[in-house]
């Protein structure tokens, strides 16, 4: 049990790169805490970090207020789940889940005991003397989650855990982590590029691109109101659409129409987000202009998804085409090439500075 | 390329693989049947002897340079193989873990002295031998062979290590083992495969040699069987102990011949190390 802090932790490579850049974070006692961000952005990094796998450039890592720089991975009690699972070929998944025990010097008879509960949790009794190399995949993983269970470790860290598994499992197994943590409830800090694993997992999570935290919040609070373009773009599937307009008379000018702007001292250019969910098919006889924007577009392509369906309608306007993702109920079933009047309230708006990228916070900015 | 082979092809490589078995088998089946011959029938240029006798391996065994040459032979392959080997695990993991200057200065320094050609160095060492007491001792001939082997060791090992995933040993590490109980519990038992196929190659170069051998010793305190086999007289004084080097011969094939037997798989698995992604 741990609460985790990050004070402006940076890393740079020896070949120059630079991984991490001024992270500040504070991960709560017992919290579910996710890093989400695209490859290549440092959340391995930062993960490695914290368990003392690599040295901060500069920066402190504190658990529970004591200074963690320079003190070995063995010595820090943290418990890891690698991506490739790290499982040690050459023992059975009994010694595998005793290995950590064995190194601390635990009596086997303790072993023995904790060993057997870990696996009863995992389903893994049954595997306890085979080998790795005869294991499924999902199998591996869980493996893995027990030689983590197995301790009494102050934090679970886990490094794209499911990337290796295939759709199914992997729904299978973050239902079981998020069973695992409300048991445990230990802090757990979760690596991961995909964002719908962060969405339903964590109790808070951080966004990161290029090595920079882009934004900090729980998944509902960076699903609705994301910080900049990155965190808007990169969050939510089919993703959000985005458009750039320009601010004159109290009005910005959409490919799409035009919606109230208050006067201010908003940019020239503004770029605007819809989330799929919030382009409605417009019927006609409860439109109400005033609040909302209504325009038609024609189809390119329809995803079909059982539960709903995702068209993807292109709009031509000024000789600019822009292009959308709708999500709309299952029971519609637009054509390609049909032409679908659309809407959207002025609520649903997210807007960005298309210089800078970050969130412009007029009133009607996306929060609902 | 087309998996199936058609029977033209299938003929053709047939008949390469037996042109190669008997190039390779036939001057040791001939030394074999020279060992087994009396010596009467030793000139009749026949390959199966007209009668067979073990005669020349009692032989040399009665003779007492023989024994000890094998043991000098056996003692100092084996303790140039265990240092070889240790010394190479621990360079290699040393090159392929750690992150220091001069780490490719290191690999490339140790190719160059594999290649350094040891009749260069004979003369020299021989005069520094006798100085400070080295010549004609086990000692003597461990370390030149330990500086041939050594890279060879470091070079197969490294490229055996780096194949292993990083991942476990840093997974140890997190679960509580220190670097030197990482190395000992992981690394060592998962590089088996490359650790034997390392021994085999340094044994076989210490065990072969006969330059360092002939030239460093002189008594059987510590003359090893490829030199032994040179001053050998066999059975009788009188006449040339062909069958006898024969049969001595075919003796100090046996240990390698069991030893390649033993563990070939992984000897190929050794020499073809980072090829192929497992």
């Amino acid at each position: 049990m741990a609460e985790i802090s990050l004070e402006g932790i940076g890393k740079r490579f020896g070949d120059g790169t630079i991984a991490v850049r001024g992270v500040d974070l504070r991960i709560a006692d017992g919290e579910f805490f996710v890093l989400l961000g695209p490859s290549g952005c440092g959340k391995s990094t930062l993960l490695n970090i914290i368990v003392g796998l690599e040295r901060p450039s500069e920066g402190t890592i504190r658990v529970d207020g004591a200074s963690m720089n320079g003190v070995d991975p063995s010595r820090r009690n943290m418990a890891m789940v690698f991506q490739s699972y790290a499982i040690y070929p050459h023992m059975t998944v009994r010694e595998n889940m005793g290995f950590p025990l064995e190194i601390r010097g635990v009596d086997s008879e303790e072993r023995t005991r904790r060993i057997e509960h870990a696996a009863r949790i995992l389903e893994l009794t049954e595997l306890l003397d085979r080998r790795p190399a005869t294991l499924s995949g999902g199998q591996r993983q869980r493996v893995a989650m027990g030689r983590a269970l197995v301790r009494e470790p102050v934090a679970f860290l886990l490094d794209e855990p499911l990337s290796n598994l295939d759709a199914r499992l992997r729904g299978q197994m973050r239902g079981e982590i998020a069973r695992l943590h409300r048991r445990m409830s230990t802090t757990t800090v979760y690596v991961t590029h995909d964002q719908s694993e962060a969405l339903t997992l964590a109790d808070r999570m951080a966004v990161l691109h290029g090595g920079v935290v882009q934004q900090v919040g729980t998944p509902a609070e960076v699903y609705r109101s994301p910080a900049n373009r990155f965190v808007a773009g990169f969050i939510g599937a089919p993703p959000m659409s985005f458009m750039i307009g320009s601010v004159s008379h109290g009005e910005l000018a959409l490919p799409i129409g035009k919606v109230p702007w208050p006067a201010g001292d908003a940019p020239a250019r503004v770029e605007a987000g819809l989330r799929p969910e919030d382009i409605r098919e417009a019927h006609p006889n409860q439109e109400n202009p005033s609040d909302g924007v209504v325009f038609r577009g024609s189809v390119e392509l329809v995803e079909w998804m059982g539960s709903e369906t995702h068209a993807y309608v292109r709009v031509e306007a000024g000789g600019e085409v822009t292009r959308l993702v709708a999500r709309l109920p299952a029971g519609t079933k637009p054509r390609e090439g049909d032409d679908l009047e659309l809407s959207v309230a002025l609520e649903a708006f997210h807007f960005f500075d298309p210089e800078t990228g970050h969130r412009l916070n007029p009133s009607q900015g996306g929060a609902r | 390329m087309s998996e199936r082979r058609t029977v033209r092809e299938r003929l053709l490589w047939g008949a390469i693989a037996v042109v190669v078995v008997v190039y390779a088998a036939l001057p040791v089946t001939w030394i074999l049947s020279l060992s087994l011959k009396t010596p009467g029938e030793l000139g009749d240029g026949r390959l199966v002897p007209r009668h067979v006798t073990f005669r020349h391996y009692r032989a040399i065994f009665a003779d007492p340079h023989f024994p000890a040459a094998l043991r000098n032979s056996l003692g100092i392959a084996s303790v140039t193989t265990v240092l070889a080997v240790v010394l190479g695990l621990l360079a290699a993991y040393a090159i392929v873990r750690l992150r220091f200057r001069g780490r490719t200065l290191i690999l490339g320094g140790a190719l160059s002295i594999a290649m350094f050609p040891p009749i260069a160095i004979i003369g020299p060492l021989f005069d520094l031998w006798r100085r400070i007491g080295l010549f004609d001792t086990w000692a003597g001939l461990v370390l030149p062979y330990l500086s041939f082997t050594l890279p060879l060791a470091i070079w197969t090992l490294s490229s055996f290590l780096r194949d292993l995933p990083w991942e476990l040993e840093r997974a140890a590490r997190v679960e509580g083992a220190s670097r030197l109980q990482a190395f000992r519990r992981i690394i060592v038992p998962l590089a088996a495969p490359g650790v034997a196929a390392t021994a085999i190659l340094v044994f076989v170069f210490a065990w072969n040699d006969f330059l360092f051998a002939l030239s460093l010793t002189s008594t059987d305190r510590a003359r090893t069987i490829p030199a032994a086999l040179a001053f050998f007289t066999g059975a009788s004084r009188f006449a040339q102990p062909t069958s006898s080097i024969a049969a001595a011969s075919v003796v100090v094939t046996i240990p390698i011949v069991v030893l390649v037997l033993l563990f070939h798989r992984r000897i190929v698995a050794g020499l073809t190390a980072g090829a192929v992604k497992g």
